[in-house]
């Protein structure tokens, strides 16, 4: 072996990648190419070490390229997960990072629960776990402007809440409120959202539900709190319901089912008893 | 020219492998497969030549990502649906374990990587990469997807030293 390959062969034993090889060298042909695959390796290591995912390293396989590579294309699918639950997709899991993995997905589960959470302390009535008025708002706005009409409004009051809670405390007008929620929550369909937007005031949107169907979850309301059991006060509801058809015709519509349960509410009042006695 | 047809594929031609197989059930091992396939690109390499076969394969596994999406993915209702559900028949197929680099539908261009990948995952390094039949199949499940073209290479294979495969897939139309 000449010297001058030997002088590059233990330079590169000990680690370092020459800048060139000598074209006199014995074998300079074969060195160059070893001096440029080492040269490209270190530049995209270089690259990856400072978080540059962009650079290629195609000309060269074997398995020292072909690993750095494999880490290349798993960081830029880790990117690709982090924009994603970024985005909102809390079911991204990594499984390919060893410990790495564990810990960003227990990160990525509590994300998920924290903004569950959120989304419900936003949402959610904290008494009953129907949704609440601002909800109900943005709800309502979106079903208004959407293609799911006709779309029916139910709203209900719950009658003598006030005397109950004068009477009894407002613990038992809670109880009372809830009950009016479990009925309600019952009495209508998996797509329908209940809210409850007052102290005693509910509403329900009914989507894809005209005139005829509306009724027929009014009568469901009716029979559910006909049939109502347990213990505690008894619920008396006041409904009424109205049917939007088109767009931009929901607040009308609110309107209607808002008066006609008035002219319910009224009609209790006129033939109320005096509220029933809590059992004891 | 009609050509009389004696192989054309329907996915009923998978049969009912519950009934077929009730002792030995829906899996075989993977060296069955490779063997199969394998041997089959090596007759028709031997009758048609290296880029026929190549060709034959891009379509076999073109014909092969039609079905797939019209069988196995269901109904889906986006890009993200759509890699979602992928994902999952992949891995439930044991096809392989499909991950994305980039995904730019407007622009229609898309990097994904398939590990443990069942056509070439631990073959042996032949500086060149094989999985044609993946580029074939990876097209069709993207033209089926947004109802464009795709050109789909396979930029780095376990047979050019990487451990995954990685493919670029370009809209072309």
């Amino acid at each position: 072996m000449d010297n001058c390959t030997r002088l590059i062969l233990e330079e590169m034993a000990s680690g370092r990648i020459p800048e060139a090889v000598e074209a006199h060298c014995e074998y300079a042909g074969e060195l160059e190419r070893l001096r440029a695959y080492l040269a490209a390796l270190r530049q995209f290591t270089l690259a990856l070490c400072q978080g540059d995912l962009s650079q290629k390293l195609e000309t060269y396989g074997g398995p020292v390229a072909g690993s750095l590579k494999t880490l290349q294309a798993n960081l830029r699918h880790l990117t690709w997960q982090t924009k994603q639950i970024a985005a909102g997709d809390f079911s991204q899991r990594v499984d390919f990072m060893g410990d790495f993995s564990e810990a960003f997905n227990t990160m990525v589960e509590k994300l998920d629960a924290a903004m569950t959470n959120l989304v419900n302390l936003n949402t959610r009535d904290t008494l009953t776990g129907l949704y609440n008025r601002a909800y109900f708002d943005a709800e309502f706005g979106r079903l208004d402007h959407g293609r799911d009409f006709p779309v029916s409004i139910v709203m209900a009051d719950l009658n003598g809440l006030k005397q109950v809670n004068d009477r009894h405390g407002h613990a038992t007008g809670d109880v009372l409120i809830k009950k009016a929620a479990d009925i309600l929550k019952v009495a209508v369909r998996g797509g329908d959202m209940v809210a409850r937007i007052g102290g005693d005031e509910f509403v329900i949107t009914l989507p894809r539900t005209g005139v005829d169907s509306a009724n027929v979850i009014l009568s469901r309301i009716r029979a559910c709190i006909a049939e109502q059991g347990g213990t505690g006060p008894e619920v008396s509801l006041a409904v009424g319901a109205a049917t939007a058809h088109y767009s931009g015709s929901m607040q009308q519509a609110l309107t209607e089912a808002d008066q006609r349960m008035y002219h319910d509410k009224s009609e209790y009042k006129r033939q109320a008893a005096p509220l029933s006695p809590l059992p004891t | 020219m009609d050509v009389e047809r004696k192989y054309r594929f329907t996915w009923e031609q998978l049969g009912d492998v519950d009934l077929g197989r009730p002792n030995l059930g829906p899996y075989a091992k993977v060296e069955v497969y490779r063997l199969m396939q394998l041997c089959v690109r090596d007759a028709i390499e031997s009758e048609y030549g290296m880029a026929a076969t190549d060709r034959i394969f891009y379509r076999a596994g073109y014909l092969a990502g039609e079905e797939l999406y019209r069988n196995a993915l269901g109904h889906i209702t986006g890009l993200k649906d759509f890699f979602k559900k992928l994902q999952s028949v992949l891995r439930e197929m044991g096809i392989g374990i499909l991950r994305i680099e980039e995904s730019d539908l407007d622009n229609g261009r898309f990097v994904i990587t398939v590990s443990e990948d069942l056509d070439c995952s631990g073959l042996p390094e032949t500086g060149y990469e094989i999985c044609t039949y993946d580029e074939g199949l990876i097209a069709a499940l993207l033209n089926s997807f947004t109802g464009k073209k795709f050109d789909v290479k396979e930029v780095d294979c376990w047979c050019t030293g990487s451990k995954a495969c990685r493919f670029v897939a370009e809209m072309s139309e």
